[in-house]
Parts: structure tokens; C-alpha cells; sequence
């Protein structure tokens, strides 16, 4: 093989020029590395079959209401059982809800996330228990002995190991359950279970609307299409809708893989702002790249004439530029692989921390042989794309006049016109990004800093959840929560404590009421959150009465049910006069009463502080009128709210030692959690960003002093016969800047239009966003200038009799 | 020796077509060529003595006429087969040397051969090592260009010239870059080729070097305007 000599003078040519190589390498490196990294996360989070044997034919069923999907296990018992008797479209089908376990041996709780599922969910994964038993059909019929599966976590964290935990009982929600088996570790099936309790309701025996509400997983088979799937629950769904239209009127159901159904709707559109950017990333570097190529395949025209002269045939000669781009992609392409698989170990420890739920089993960020398989054709591909513009057209260039002695064998206008464009296009493609990156940290920081409503400072906040069994009765909860409020209080450093369904930030239920007096066309009811506060809470946390009272030992289970609502409430539905004194109800079910307005407080935050959930409108009520199982507490410490952690677990333990605290944390780690996705996306883009505005500013720069030092001998000329160095200098930076303007002018209104989207997405009130497009023209103006002065400096540094000189 | 007909020009004519302006830099060239003739080709600047070098060395198309190389009409061929022609048949040697600098000695010479597909690696190292001792440059074989003086540059291109065996070697200018004592040089090297046999046709503005060929053709505004042979006997053995 002849071309072992062309690969060697490649090689050579490399090594002759580090500062190319190592500039293009880098280049190729980062933007290499940005696109394997997205392509590792989109098939581990959506794209990759879940780990089992068939796993690629695994899939959901899951509600759709209304139009909207759902992903919290909603669809109802029986309606299950239809779907499972009429639907032929798979080879295996369970269905399973989520449930919380509160496991206690006698000494201590704990709480779990559990699942309860139908009997065939180990069979359905092809997964045998690590010790112990699989659940038989006779643990699921109602009535039988409770038992469990535990998780290979709980085993070993809660059971340190015990070798003889199978046949052990313990505490689950106050029942004693029998310990059956131990799971492998890793194994979270359906998404990240610690632990499984078999499904034992008769969906019979119950009436449809008190019915187990549960997600399906089925396993599809191989000849039905997933449109076929879908098409199918959805008639079956339409028939339970006919013949039940109270309950089902507006559901239907929808089939989706496990990963889509985690990440939700919104995925798609994520991903694909994923993959442009990434596309944006690879093609600046291609654009970079070849430009730089090109440049200098330009100033070996000359060198390419003689081959022609010596009757190198094109194949060989476009070859031989190939290898270059070859070696460059290559080594590019390996460094951007360590540098993804890098990324990737780094994501897979930071995910958990700033997720607020769980991880799912198979969010393993790695590197498989597919992806790098993939990758190693994206870096052939660019390879060939980097290389092929540049080597063809040198291989195709009027040779003859570049043998002519004594021109010097520069490509004229035609190559500086197509230097001179990718320039722009890396400008306007860096600009895009760049304004992409900064609206959406504006528009975060805006959301971050959005004031909740409350004091979220210095409060330790943690869940509890009080078992059904043992709390039926509301005067138990309230005996409950008074008396652990009591407890709480006498920590010594708590200010206040103060429980709550829902801390600010978090989600409440968001239901529909009727204000007293409103016209209220069937279902046409507006909607506003419910909170549950006890006595004291809303002191406790700082909001502020505008109007009225708080609640107070007035408000008691026979008392006039009352309500505080928030201000934003009261002038949307009471705009005239004070809103105190006025009433509405819930209309959830028929029994609930008119609930009569006694405060108003400022405005709080339920739910993530984005555009639509940001304004919506929340009415408390009294715990004493309104008990709830499930809490959340607080309590307002004297410095560091950490230090608490302990004498919060310990106090609550010490009310009921089979209730424990969970989810313990601040409540700034709680708000920071809940945007955490969103700033995760941010942080991703600015990484993206900065990698492009280095792709074009590098690109910029190569380019330039390619140009620069092409036109050296020029330089030299116009020197010599008396150009002033500033005038000379003005000259080569005016080039650059040319460029700059028309990139600039291309890519702002992009985007500008591009960062709307996000902003109409995210806070469509935000309007500080508009400095961003006066601070990134200036930053990549900047750039550019430097970018041309550097080599224009060092061309004028040049004595003139030096540059005449120069071949 | 045999008088083989090896170049045969009928006609040809070339003419530059730019901005509007026509340039008939070759007009009506009738030439043949015999195998081991050594030709020298002068006249005028700009009279088209490159353009007819680039024609006969098929660097360039003729824009009318016939052109016999051994035996073939290679006029209507198309790029790829040029190419190849070019590299087996043709040995150019150029004024200003155009060596490829980031190559070595051996590595020039040798390029030529890289491009043939009837040289396996080891043929062409040996072409290369005959080829370098033919011009005495055998020792200097790892230098790079930059590293010779203009004459040795200009021998290692004689030496890339030769190394694949060509039917005939064209040079233009050959010692137009150097100083007499270099050219001198170089000229004997000519001189010692077209001895072993070597067709050669060379453009030279020198008298002295047209001198030491065995036939000297002039040109004026495209035309030959004089054909004689000089020394015939001189040289051919
Ligand atoms: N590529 C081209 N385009 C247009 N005109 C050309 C081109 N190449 C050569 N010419 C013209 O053709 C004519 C002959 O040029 P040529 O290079 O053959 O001259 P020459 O005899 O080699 O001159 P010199 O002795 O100066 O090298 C000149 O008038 C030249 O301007
Ligand atoms: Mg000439």
C-alpha cells in the first residue's frame, strides 16, 4: 500500500505544526466530546431498552385525561381488568401502584418507597429473588398472610446483611408482614423500588370510584406496532368510558415505553433542543475545522500543483489531505471520548443530589459498545465532512497557473469568499447559542430568586405520614400532630414549628371550586389550591396577614369551617371590596361545606416557580376542619437548620416510634431541588455555549491569521512603500469585522426568536432578559477583536524587509 | 540509433481565453520529436515557450489540433489517464525546483513512483537509489530541501525526474535559478542522460544551454519560426 507514505506525510505534517493540531484537535475534541456526552444521556434516559431479557418490548399503559398524560399510576382497577380480558397486543401484562412502607422491627422506623403489585412482576423481568421466594398467586388473593420482598438497600442498610432476614416479621404500616425474599442488587423494578408487597385487593368487591388507582406494565409483543398498541387501549377505553361516563368520561389511556413515561411529555421537545444544540456544537466544529483546513491546503497549493504535475491521480491526491482531518477527528474524537465518559461518571454522582425524586434503575450514565460504536462513525463522518470540501477543491484547482514561476501559490477571491462566509456562520451559530444559554439564566435566575411567599431561610422541614391503620380517626392525627408540635417546640434553638400539606414550592392539590354567587356552567369551575395548615403554621412560616385573622383555637373540627386564602385569590375572585366574610366550596364530591373567608395572606408559591404554577391561587384550611394522613413539618432553627437533623428524628420517633420523619432537609435544599431539572438544563446549555463561542472564536482567529499570514508578503509591500502600522493594522482588522456585523446581524434575530420560545415556556413576564442581547454582541465583538488583532499585531511586528522575505 | 517518432504535435493550437481577451499563445505547431533527440526550445518572453512544454507534458489541453505521444493520440484523453501518462511517460523539471519541501530527498524522488501501481516498495527504493547515485546525491538522501543549496535542489529534481523512466523528460528553465557554476552542473547532468539515452526537450533563454543540445527550435508569437539541428553526432553515441 502507497498510501503508508501519504499517512506518514500527514503524520509529519501535524507534528510540523502543533499549534494547528493542537488547535483543531482541541476543537474536534470539544465538539466530539458535547455530542457523544448528549447521545450517552438521550439513549440512557430514553432510547435504551430497559435491562431485561426482551426489554425492548417492555412498556406502560397509563391514563390520559383529557387530553393530558399522566404518569403517576391513575388508571382505575377495573378498568385495568378490562384492558387486560379484551387487549391482544401483549404476551404478558401486571399492573401495581406506589405506596410509602413505613418498616419497623420494634426499635426503629424507616420509610420506603414500596410497590404493590401483582404477583408476576418478578416473572415479568425474568428476575429471581437473591434469597427467599418469588410472590405465588396464593400471596395475592385477599386475605392471605402479608408478605414481602424486600430490596437489596434495605437488606443491607436497615437488616445490616442479616443472613436469616427471610422468615423474619416486621412492621409494615403497622401490619405484620413476613419477610419472603431478598431482590438482587440494582434491582428497582418498576422504577425505584425498595421494596414489594403483593397486590391483594378485589377490584370486585369495591365501588369503581374508591377503586386502587395503578400503572400497567406489559410486555408488547414483537408484531404489534406501538401506534397498533395505542390504537387498541384506546378503543377499549372509549367502550369503558360508554358504559361508565361518570367515572370515565374524559379518560382514556395511552401506551409508552418506561423511559419516556418517567421523563414525561415534555421530553421530546427537550430532547430535540438537546440534539439541535448538540448539532449546532458538532457543526461549528466541522465548519471550524474545515476552515482551517482549508486554509491551509491553500497555502500548499503549490505543493498540490507539483503532485499534479507528477501525475498523481485525484483519488490519491484528495486521500492524501484526508488523512489530516482523519488523524485530527480521530484524535479529537478520542480525547472528546474520555472527556464524555469523564462527563458522564460525574453526571451519574450529581443527578441524584439534585433530582427531587428518585433516580431510575436504568439512568446508568455510561458508555456502552453501541454509543461508541455511533461514535466512531460521527467521528468518520466528520472526518470525511472536515476533509472532503478542502481536498476537492485543491485537487480541482487550475494547477497549471500555480506551476507558473514565482507566484507563491495562493488560492485567490473564490477561497476567501468561502473563509469569509463560515466565519459568519460560526458567528451567527455562536451568537444563536450564546443568547440561548444567557436568556435561559436570566430567565432562571428570575425564577430562583422568585419570592415564595414565605421565609424559606433556616427551616429544617421533613414528611411524615401517618399508617391508615392506626390513625383512622381525626382526632388521633390532630392528637398526633399536636403533640409532636409540642415536642418539637422544646428542642432547644427552634424559634417555631408548624406542619403543613404542602410547603411553599412544593405541589398542592389544585381543585375546583365554586365561589358563592358565581354563574358556574357544568365543569367550568376555576380551580385553586387547597392547603392544610395546623395552627400556628402560617405564623410560623412568615406569611403575611394582609386581612383578618389566622388561624386560632377558635377553629375547631364543629366550629364554622373557615379559610385564609392567599391575596392573589381574593382580588381574582373577590376584585371589589375585602374578600373577607365571603364563602365557596369545594366541589370535589357533594358532601363538602361552604368554607367562609376569615384572612388573607400575601401570595405563596405551590409548586415550581415557573409561569403557569407560579400564580396560582391557594386557600388554607384549618388542620382541626381538615385532617390529612400526610404532613409535612417544620420547624424554624437558631443558625445552621442541619445540626437539627437528629433532634428532629429522634423527637418524631418519639411520638410513635412506627412513624418516622423522611424526605429531612431544608427548605432552601427543597426549592433548590425543585428547579434542579430546569438549572440542569441551563447549566447545559452554558456548557454548550461557552464550547461554541471557543469553537468560533478559535475558528475566528485560525482563519484570520491564515489570512494574515498569507497576505505577510502584501504587508511587507504596503510597509515598505510608507503604510503606517495603524493603518495596517486598521486594514486587517476591518476584514474581521465586516464578518463580525453580518454574523451578528444574521444570528441575533435567530436567536432572539429561538430564546422567545424558551421565555414563553418558562416566565413569559420576565422582560430583563433583553440585556442579554447587548451584553452577548459585545462579549463575541470582544472575542473577535481580539481574534484579529492578535494576528494582525504580530504581522505588523515584522520588520517590512523580513516579510518581503517571506516564503 | 532507431529514429523512433516519440512526440508528434499536428496543428495544435492553444489559445487563453480571459476577460474578453483571446491569447493565442501556440498557433499551428507542426513538431515530431524522435526517441533520444535532445531539443532545445528558445525564444522571446511570453513567445509560448512554457505553454508548448505544458502541452507536450500534458499539463495542459490543446485547444485545437492532434497530439501523437508514443504511438497514442492523447489529445481527447481524459484526466485520470492524463494523470497516469503524465507520471509514466513525462519527467518535468522545473525552474525553481518545486521539491516538495516537507518531504525528504528520498521521499521526492520517490513520489512519482508512489502514484504507479507497477512498483511495489521495494522497486521503488531501488529506482530511488539509482536514481540519486545517476545525480550524486545518494548521500543527502534523508535531507529535507531546505538543507541543500540551489544546485543540489535542482539535481534531486533531475533525479525525481528520471527515477520512473520516462519517455521524455521536459524541463524548462532548469538553470534559470542558479548561478553558472551550479548550471554548469546541472547542464552536464543533461548532458550525461541524454547520453544513456534520455529524450529531451528543454526551454532555455541561456544560448550556451540551447547550445548543448542537438536541435534547436525557436519560437516567436507562437510559431516556429526555426528548426536546425545542431551537433548531431556530437553526442549520440
Ligand atoms: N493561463 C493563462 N491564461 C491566459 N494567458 C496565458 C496563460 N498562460 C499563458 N498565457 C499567455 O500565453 C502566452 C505565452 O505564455 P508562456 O508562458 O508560454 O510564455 P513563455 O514563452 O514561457 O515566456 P517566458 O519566457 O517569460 O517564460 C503569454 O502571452 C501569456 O500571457
Ligand atoms: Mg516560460
Amino acid at each position: 500500500m502507497k498510501w503508508l507514505f501519504d499517512i506518514k506525510y500527514a503524520y509529519r505534517m501535524l507534528l510540523k505544526n502543533p499549534g494547528f493540531t493542537s488547535l483543531t484537535v482541541s476543537v474536534m475534541a470539544a465538539g466530539l466530546g458535547i455530542c457523544v456526552f448528549m447521545l450517552a444521556f438521550i439513549a440512557t434516559v430514553i432510547t435504551r431498552p430497559l435491562p431485561f431479557e426482551q426489554g425492548e418490548q417492555m412498556h406502560v399503559i397509563e391514563l390520559e385525561y383529557d387530553g393530558m398524560h399522566y404518569n403517576g399510576g391513575s388508571i382505575m382497577h377495573p378498568d385495568y381488568l378490562t384492558i387486560k380480558e379484551q387487549s391482544n397486543s401483549y404476551s404478558e401484562i401486571g399492573a401495581y401502584y406506589n405506596a410509602t412502607a413505613n418498616l419497623s422491627n420494634g426499635d426503629r422506623a424507616q420509610r420506603y418507597s414500596s410497590v404493590v403489585t401483582e404477583a408476576n412482576m418478578f416473572s415479568f423481568t425474568k428476575t429471581s429473588p437473591l434469597m427467599g421466594r418469588d410472590f405465588t398467586d396464593h400471596d395475592a388473593m385477599s386475605g392471605a398472610e402479608p408478605v414481602t420482598v424486600i430490596g437489596y438497600e434495605i437488606w443491607q442498610n436497615y437488616f445490616n446483611g442479616d443472613q436469616s432476614v427471610v422468615g423474619q416479621s416486621v412492621k409494615i404500616n403497622g401490619v405484620d408482614t413476613l419477610i419472603i425474599g431478598v431482590m438482587p442488587e440494582g434491582y428497582l423494578f418498576p422504577v425505584a423500588a425498595q421494596l414489594w408487597q403483593p397486590l391483594t385487593e378485589d377490584a370486585t368487591r369495591v365501588k369503581r370510584s374508591e377503586a386502587a388507582h395503578m400503572s400497567i406494565y406489559v410486555k408488547k409483543k414483537p408484531e404489534v406496532s406501538i401506534e397498533q398498541a395505542n390504537q387498541e387501549v384506546k378503543d377499549i377505553m372509549s367502550k369503558i368510558a360508554q358504559q361508565y361516563p361518570e367515572t370515565n368520561s374524559k379518560s382514556s389511556a395511552y401506551v409508552t415505553t418506561f423511559q419516556k413515561w418517567v421523563m414525561g411529555d415534555g421530553t421530546d421537545m427537550i430532547i430535540g433542543l438537546m440534539l439541535t444544540a448538540v448539532g449546532f456544537v458538532l457543526i461549528l466544529a466541522c465548519v471550524n475545522v474545515g476552515n482551517l483546513l482549508f486554509a491551509r491546503a491553500n497555502e500548499r497549493a503549490k505543493e498540490t500543483a507539483i503532485r499534479v504535475a507528477l501525475g498523481a491521480p485525484r483519488t490519491r491526491l484528495i486521500m492524501q489531505m484526508m488523512w489530516e482531518s482523519v488523524f485530527i477527528c480521530g484524535l479529537g474524537g478520542l480525547f472528546g471520548l474520555f472527556l464524555a465518559a469523564w462527563s458522564l461518571e460525574l453526571l451519574q454522582v450529581i443527578l441524584p443530589q439534585m433530582l427531587p425524586m428518585s433516580v431510575p434503575f436504568w439512568w446508568s450514565m455510561s458508555l456502552d459498545s453501541e454509543l461508541i460504536l455511533q461514535s466512531i462513525m460521527i467521528i468518520l463522518v466528520t472526518a470525511l465532512v472536515t476533509g472532503i470540501l478542502p481536498a476537492w477543491k485543491m485537487s480541482s484547482s487550475d494547477f497549471n497557473a500555480v506551476l507558473r514561476d514565482g507566484t507563491r501559490g495562493s488560492v485567490g477571491k473564490k477561497a476567501g469568499r468561502i473563509n469569509r462566509f463560515l466565519v459568519i456562520v460560526e458567528v451567527a451559530l455562536s451568537c444563536i447559542l450564546l443568547s440561548l444559554s444567557g436568556v435561559l439564566f436570566v430567565v432562571l435566575q428570575e425564577v430562583n430568586s422568585s419570592n415564595f411567599g414565605a421565609n424559606i431561610e433556616n427551616k429544617l422541614t421533613a414528611r411524615i405520614g401517618l399508617p391508615q391503620v392506626n390513625y383512622q380517626e381525626d382526632s388521633k392525627r390532630i392528637q398526633y400532630y399536636q403533640r409532636l408540635l409540642t415536642k418539637l417546640s422544646t428542642i432547644p434553638g427552634v424559634n417555631s414549628v408548624g406542619a403543613i400539606s404542602g410547603l411553599p414550592g412544593s405541589g398542592n392539590g389544585y381543585l375546583a371550586f365554586q365561589p358563592e354567587g358565581y354563574e358556574v356552567t357544568e365543569n367550568q369551575y376555576p380551580r385553586t389550591g387547597q392547603g392544610v395548615t395546623y395552627i400556628g403554621s402560617m405564623q410560623a412560616m412568615e406569611m403575611k396577614l394582609l386581612e383578618g385573622r389566622y388561624f386560632d383555637s377558635r377553629d375547631r373540627v364543629d366550629s364554622l369551617p373557615v379559610t385564609v386564602i392567599t391575596e392573589s385569590m381574593a382580588t381574582k375572585y373577590w376584585p371589589t371590596g375585602s374578600a373577607l366574610g365571603k364563602r365557596f366550596k369545594y366541589v370535589e364530591s357533594e358532601d363538602q361545606p361552604w368554607l367562609t373567608v376569615v384572612g388573607v395572606v400575601n401570595h405563596v408559591i405551590h409548586g415550581q416557580p415557573f409561569s403557569g404554577v407560579k400564580h396560582r391561587t391557594t386557600a388554607y384550611l384549618p388542620f382541626t376542619q381538615q385532617t390529612r394522613r400526610f404532613m409535612s413539618i417544620f420547624i424554624d432553627t437558631q443558625g445552621d437548620s442541619e445540626q437539627y437533623n437528629e433532634a428532629l428524628i429522634s423527637a418524631v420517633a418519639s411520638i410513635d416510634p412506627e412513624v418516622p420523619a423522611y424526605s429531612i432537609s431544608t427548605l432552601t435544599e427543597r426549592l433548590r431541588r425543585s428547579t434542579g431539572g430546569m438549572n440542569f438544563i441551563r447549566d447545559l446549555f452554558a456548557v454548550f455555549a461557552a464550547c461554541a463561542l471557543l469553537l468560533a472564536s478559535s475558528g475566528i482567529y485560525g482563519v484570520l491569521a491564515n489570512s494574515t499570514s498569507r497576505r505577510t508578503q502584501e504587508i511587507g509591500i504596503r510597509r515598505a512603500i510608507g503604510a503606517s502600522d495603524e493603518k495596517v493594522l486598521s486594514m486587517l482588522m476591518k476584514q474581521g469585522w465586516v464578518q463580525l456585523i453580518i454574523g451578528l446581524v444574521v444570528g441575533l434575530p435567530i436567536g432572539y426568536l429561538v430564546s422567545q420560545g424558551v421565555v414563553q415556556m418558562l416566565a413569559p413576564e420576565t422582560n430583563n432578559y433583553y440585556i442579554v442581547f447587548v451584553i452577548i454582541p459585545v462579549i463575541i465583538s470582544l472575542v473577535v477583536t481580539l481574534a484579529t488583532f492578535v494576528p494582525a499585531k504580530r504581522a505588523i511586528k515584522m520588520e517590512p524587509c523580513s516579510a518581503l522575505r517571506y516564503e | 540509433m532507431t529514429e523512433q517518432v516519440l512526440i508528434k504535435l499536428n496543428n495544435v493550437k492553444k489559445v487563453f481565453y480571459t476577460d474578453e481577451v483571446e491569447t493565442h499563445a501556440l498557433s499551428d505547431i507542426n513538431l515530431a520529436i524522435n526517441a533520444g533527440e535532445y531539443v532545445s526550445i528558445s525564444g522571446p518572453s511570453g513567445c509560448g515557450k512554457s505553454t508548448l512544454l505544458s502541452v507536450l507534458g500534458l499539463l495542459d489541453i490543446a485547444t485545437h489540433g492532434e497530439y501523437e505521444l508514443n504511438g497514442h493520440q492523447v489529445i481527447n484523453l481524459k484526466n485520470a489517464d492524463r494523470a497516469r501518462i503524465r507520471n509514466k511517460e513525462v519527467g518535468f523539471i522545473f525552474q525553481s525546483f518545486n521539491l516538495i519541501s516537507d518531504l525528504t530527498v528520498e521521499e521526492n524522488v520517490a513520489l512519482p513512483l508512489t502514484y504507479r501501481d507497477d512498483y511495489s516498495n521495494q522497486q521503488i527504493k531501488d529506482a530511488v537509489k539509482v536514481a540519486l547515485e545517476k545525480v550524486d546525491m545518494n548521500h543527502r538522501g534523508n535531507h529535507f530541501p531546505s538543507q541543500l543549496s540551489g544546485g543540489q535542489q535542482q539535481r534531486v529534481a533531475v533525479a525525481r525526474a528520471i527515477a520512473g523512466n520516462p519517455s521524455i523528460i521536459l524541463a524548462d528553465e532548469p538553470t534559470g535559478n542558479l548561478d553558472s557554476k551550479n548550471a554548469e552542473a546541472v547542464m552536464a547532468l543533461l548532458d550525461s542522460l541524454h547520453q544513456d539515452g534520455a529524450t529531451i526537450c528543454m526551454v532555455t533563454h541561456d544560448p550556451r544551454s540551447a547550445k548543448r543540445a542537438e536541435r534547436l527550435i525557436e519560437i516567436l508569437d507562437g510559431k516556429i519560426t526555426a528548426d536546425n539541428v545542431i551537433n548531431r553526432g556530437i553526442h549520440a553515441a
